[in-house]
């Protein structure tokens, strides 16, 4: 190190205290040249250092507050979209159930199993056989139905929620 | 360090509780940080402010998520850095992501030297130090920012930032050199004119 000069990133691994003292200040007590450099970056180190010019408003943390306490009410409205949502799909569901299945038929089915309930085996059995007779399917409408739903979480997830967190994020 | 984690421990236990004073003491705590990241990133000041107010409601939406397994001042920063790549993004104002990559070399940025007599208003080393970072792509200032202001190691910023230790020194020392070299560059530029040679 003695005989050639100290390069730009050792002079700053040794500002940033990551090379010893030992390794470089021999060099320095005898090198001009690397004093300077190292003068330079100790100047161009304390100037970042100075935080000018990053002021907030003086109220900036009761402006934070105060934004808050308006959030509620987006947040409520939210929620509502969120469970008016759920409650769509719920009876979605229930009306797609009743559509598929034969309720009279499984209710007939379900007392007559209990009613001569020998054992639960059989009984349990009975309903499931009752459940497969029952389902009125017809895979061409339960494909749509599918589809849609798909369509709908799809739209949800991409669509809804971006928008959702777009607002939190820049409202 | 053990201290302030207890108090950011005690203090974020009372925001939990639903206590508003203690957000604001909170707020007031890390704005600096906030306000550091936020302003060295964000070019257009009108949207500075706004954005920082955004970054303190999305910690406080966070912050029963936060589970203490970094500094408090990293998370915060994580998400302050996060909230302003979104916003460059949106914006589609570039990031310099491939500067390795593309070989866009601070040599050639340097090469948009301004004249001398714009300088001639802003003597002040602090001024003209500003304007060359603010000629950086964002990522150097940002490590430039926590490193120099914010007193983060190389690994904290790489945690903030998502970048390999080696990476964030690697980085920082070119944009330390680089600066180097233009103020320099200016100060000699600078000499030579005001000299009439």
């Amino acid at each position: 190190m003695a005989h050639r000069h100290l390069t730009d990133d050792e002079i700053q691994s040794f500002l940033d205290g990551n090379l010893s003292q030992a390794d470089i200040v021999g060099h320095l007590q005898t090198c001009e040249y690397c004093q300077y450099q190292l003068k330079q970056y100790q100047q161009l180190y304390i100037e970042l250092a100075h935080d000018k010019g990053f002021n907030l408003s003086t109220d900036f943390a009761r402006r934070v507050i105060s934004r808050l306490q308006t959030e509620p009410s987006r947040s409520l409205m939210q929620r509502l979209w969120d469970v008016s949502i759920w409650v769509v799909g719920l009876l979605a569901g229930v009306v797609t159930s009743f559509y598929f299945i034969d309720l009279k038929l499984v209710s007939k089915e379900i007392s007559e199993a209990l009613s001569s309930l020998g054992t639960l085996n059989s009984a349990m059995l009975s309903v499931f056989k009752t459940f497969d007779k029952s389902l009125n399917l017809n895979i061409p409408q339960l494909a749509i139905a599918g589809f849609v739903l798909m369509l709908i979480l799809a739209i949800d997830h991409f669509i809804l929620h971006r928008i959702r967190n777009l607002r939190s994020s820049f409202s | 360090m053990e201290a302030r984690t207890k108090d950011s421990k005690f203090l974020i236990e009372e925001i939990l509780s639903g206590n508003q004073k203690a957000f604001q003491t909170f707020i007031e705590t890390y704005q600096r940080l906030v306000s550091h990241v936020v302003f060295r990133m964000v070019p257009d000041e009108a949207d500075r402010e706004d954005l920082c107010q955004d970054i303190f409601l999305k910690i406080y939406k966070n912050l029963p998520e936060f589970k203490f397994n970094s500094k408090v001042s990293t998370w915060i920063a994580r998400i302050a850095y996060n909230t302003c790549i979104n916003y460059l993004e949106k914006r589609k104002i570039p990031l310099f992501e491939d500067l390795s990559t593309e070989r866009i070399s601070l040599d050639n940025l340097s090469g948009t030297l301004v004249a001398p007599d714009e300088y001639a208003e802003e003597r002040d080393i602090s001024q003209r130090l500003k304007i060359e970072i603010e000629k950086l792509p964002v990522h150097f200032r940002t490590i430039l920012t926590l490193f120099h202001l914010e007193s983060m190691s190389y690994h904290e910023i790489g945690d903030i930032m998502k970048l390999p230790e080696g990476t964030v020194k690697s980085y920082l020392f070119r944009a330390r050199k680089s600066l180097k070299e233009r103020l320099l560059s200016q100060y000699q530029q600078e000499e030579l004119w005001h000299t009439g040679i």
